[in-house]
């Protein structure tokens, strides 16, 4: 079965995770993602956090599949000639160089559109333009620019990061939906354009909610959702709010049997208004339904922490499923923490395709994350990564290359 | 605005509502779609009263999650809200919804209904889990998807409980998640004429972001510790991976470092980065330059059973500057680091203002304006423009209109309460 992007060619220059995300969803969906890499180590997580020695790490395997991998060294005179061959024939680069870098290898924008005047040149950045816009930024330092660290976490704490990547994975989200907008802008201007994810601005797009709240508390000093109210004042900024909901229907994280041992045995439990009386009922407490204190949701409010550890003193005596259970019997909105090991051996996600197993030919099987776009006249195969180089005498054959031709390269150590 | 915007003629109907569905919406009409959004007559997408900050005017909960659309209310429980329907999903290409299972169904609108009445629409739909999955009729909210895709245990510290992040990873990213299947497959149609359905589950879109958790998870299967997380060396690993606090989780040690007035001011921090071949320069700069020749100091190896110390020794250093005085400094050297930004410093940010990352609206119902995050993705050749979002059915008529109703029928609709 044709894919939705087949017939498109990415000229990928990315590497560790912002971009090699982007790209792998692409070529998941059908594009020709060619890799290019540095001869001899290729891109650095080959080799970094290794489990298996001499062999791609799980931090390149994971994030680079379905791509082929070509090695250039774009230094060499006769590579930059192999990368002008590429550009042409290429519908879009995409990197996640520190900021300039293209730029000082010769191949600045104008140089670009020159060549190739339908290229989308697409980038993941740090920042936009800005006092910070040539400053290197990974993972946290993205979260905590972006004001994910200064609202995640508890009010009695530090700034948190949080596990999910979302300066780097989330940035080459938002770089692919950036990509896909040009490309079909192309067809009707017939150009190509510079597409930019400063990684800040996604992290601040997926805090959207807490610009809201920012504005709600500049006017009206208070953000009753917030396990701050009615207890301790707010400052002029939107505080952490630990496991509380964000939105309208108050929640928290509860422990469950086990928790003394088991540092995932917790559920997260929604106190939804709709289905105060079977949560009352559920827990024991039904002298709450006639109890003037509790008897509407904002009066509940006041309530709030009284209310979550009563439910903990319920969700204690039964392991995190054996609630849910019980609590979904009743539609009561709730939520197991499932740690990653729970994850990896869960049917249901290998059944949807969210996770794959795949066969490497020097590591031996491994699992990885799938595409969560499910489409369904545009299945995704989860094919491996490719091997350091592996596709370099396949792509310059197609670019039009003789044996003798390829042959001179790697003598002249132009590929390896 | 004379641009040729990328979905400049692409018709969406909207039914999402709330988060996840709405910021994937918006995005597009962004970029050009007509989105029209369909809410119940009477209350519609019940964000416009939540959270609520003036009395009786949109709140900022949907406010900044609808802009650009166009708002239709219509009763699809009604025949002739059932035939408006029919008329749109004729003339539309793309429908997005996140009902519950099934519902869309029962409304009268199976998936082969759809595709009778029009082959090329796209059906793009949010789920809490994905087809098929055993808790796939859950209800599902933002942070029990976090809890669901792995971020909750992976996220705070090892001797606290699992921690929900503020980022919306169950909402806002899988409407970004949705927002590039929906391009794609619009893409995909150019080929083969047909649409198809698109879906993402808000379990599957958290689990994507934590790709390098599933990565640790398997590390620790083989090696049975994790060298860059803070257990190691000192402290024990168990079977699954553990939360790692503000540990940097890549090749690069890292923590949230406190700096000048941070006992009063809650976002008095930076993120700091012990990058490799930054260690000179930050030895130097911390006055430590006896460590950059010492084998228990010159190498991330060497560094990482006293890296606590050494974030100690930082820290020791931060205490007089600020957090801008800090990074500033830092900064000279390719150290990289940044402060902790907090929302009020970043809504007042004059270059996000500038690049057009927050952006001041307009907006009729509220009395005056409102800030919103604009599209975080930069275009050389296109700008959205953000305009307010719409009031309550502000544009029934002018969408029936278009749809060829007259002036009479139109008049029937709503006396009918169709609309």
């Amino acid at each position: 079965m044709s894919k939705a992007l087949s017939g498109y060619r990415i000229l990928d220059f990315t590497h560790v995770q912002s971009g090699p995300t982007c790209t792998q969803l692409l070529a998941w969906f059908g594009a020709d993602v060619i890799k290019v890499e540095r001869a001899g180590e290729g891109d650095a997580t080959r080799g970094q956090l290794r489990d298996i020695p001499d062999a791609d790490s799980l931090y390149f395997t994971m994030l680079n599949h379905n791509k082929r991998s070509i090695t250039l060294d774009t230094k060499n005179p006769k590579g930059k000639q192999v990368l002008e061959t590429l550009i042409k024939e290429c519908d879009v680069l995409v990197e996640n160089f520190a900021p300039g870098a293209l730029d000082r290898m010769g191949f600045t924008w104008e140089r670009i559109h020159e060549l190739n005047p339908k290229m989308v040149v697409a980038s993941v950045k740090g920042f936009g333009p800005g006092p910070y816009e040539h400053c290197k930024v990974y993972e946290n330092v993205a979260q905590c620019a972006g004001g994910s660290a200064s609202t995640t976490g508890f009010d009695d704490g530090p700034p948190m990061v949080t596990g999910a990547q979302i300066g780097d994975s989330g940035t080459g989200l938002h770089l692919a939906l950036g990509i896909l907008a040009a490309l079909l802008q192309r067809q009707t201007s017939g150009r190509g354009q510079k597409v930019l994810a400063p990684m800040q601005d996604a992290v601040l797009n997926l805090c959207r909610v807490k610009l809201r709240d920012q504005q709600r508390l500049e006017r009206t000093g208070v953000m009753k959702e917030y396990p701050q109210y009615p207890d301790t004042p707010f400052g002029d900024s939107v505080p952490r709010a630990g496991n509380a909901s964000g939105g309208g229907q108050p929640g928290s994280i509860l422990k469950c049997k086990g928790w003394e041992t088991d540092p995932n045995a917790y559920i997260y439990f929604v106190n939804q208004g709709a289905v105060w009386e079977p949560i009352c009922k559920v827990i024991g407490k039904e002298e709450w339904l006639t109890d003037p204190a509790y008897a509407t949701p904002a009066l509940r409010i006041n309530q709030m922490k009284n209310i979550f550890s009563t439910v903990e003193e319920w969700t204690k005596t039964k392991t995190k499923f054996e609630a849910m259970d019980i609590l979904n019997k009743f539609d009561i909105p709730c939520g197991p923490i499932l740690s990653m090991k729970e994850i990896a051996e869960e049917p249901s996600l290998r059944e949807t395709g969210t996770i794959v197993e795949v066969d490497h030919p020097v590591r031996g099987k491994y699992l990885t994350v799938g595409n969560p776009i499910k489409m369904s006249d545009s299945p995704t195969e989860v094919t491996r990564s490719p091997l350091l180089g592996e596709h370099t005498e396949e792509v310059l054959g197609q670019l039009g290359y003789s044996a003798d031709q390829i042959a001179d390269l790697r003598k002249d150590g132009v590929i390896s | 605005m004379s641009q040729n915007l990328p979905l400049a003629g692409i018709k969406i109907i909207d039914f999402t509502h709330v988060q996840a569905g709405p910021a994937c919406t918006q995005l597009l009409a962004w970029f050009g779609a007509d989105v029209i959004k369909v809410e119940r007559p009477g209350s519609g997408d019940v964000t416009r009263s939540q959270l609520r900050d003036i009395p009786d005017a949109d709140a900022l909960y949907f406010t900044m999650l609808n802009s650009n659309k166009r708002s239709l209310t219509l009763d699809t429980k009604t025949p002739q809200g059932k035939e408006v329907l029919e008329k749109m999903i004729k003339d539309s290409d793309v429908m997005v919804e996140n009902f519950g299972p099934g519902a869309l169904d029962r409304m009268g609108f199976s998936w082969a209904r759809i595709q009778e009445l029009n082959p090329g629409m796209i059906l793009a739909s949010v789920k809490g889990f994905s087809d098929g999955h055993h808790y796939e009729d859950l209800k599902v909210y933002e942070n029990v998807a976090q809890c669901a895709g792995g971020a909750a245990s992976t996220t705070g510290f090892w001797d606290g409980p699992p921690t929900v992040s503020a980022a919306a990873l169950g909402d806002s990213n899988t409407g970004m998640h949705l927002a590039i299947g929906i391009l794609t497959a619009i893409m995909g149609r150019q080929k083969t004429g047909k649409g198809q359905k698109v879906a993402v589950s808000m379990q599957d879109a958290v689990l994507n972001l934590c790709r390098v958790k599933l990565r640790d998870q398997q590390r620790l299967d083989k090696l049975g510790f994790l060298k860059e997380y803070p257990q190691y060396p000192h402290g024990t690993f168990t079977d699954v991976v553990p939360r790692g606090g503000n540990a940097g989780g890549g090749g690069q040690p890292g923590w949230v470092l406190k700096c000048k007035g941070w006992e009063t001011d809650p976002n008095a921090y930076i993120y700091f980065t012990v990058q490799d071949h930054a260690w000179a320069p930050i030895c130097k700069a911390l006055g430590r330059e006896e460590w950059i020749d010492d084998p228990a100091y010159n190498t991330p190896d060497a560094r990482q059973d006293k890296i606590f110390d050494i974030f100690a020794t930082i820290e020791e250093w931060l205490k007089d500057k600020t957090k801008f005085e800090a990074v500033d400094y830092l900064r000279k050297f390719d150290i990289p680091c940044a402060p902790v930004l907090s929302m009020k410093e970043l809504a007042n940010d004059p270059s996000l203002r500038a690049s057009g990352t927050i952006v001041e609206v307009e907006h009729k119902g509220r009395g005056d304006k409102y800030l919103t995050v604009g599209s975080p993705i930069k275009f050389s050749d296109m700008t959205p423009e953000i305009v307010a979002s719409p009031l309550l059915g502000e544009h029934t008529d002018e969408v029936l209109a278009g749809l060829g109703y007259s002036k009479e029928q139109i008049a029937a609709l709503h006396t009918a309460k169709a609309v």
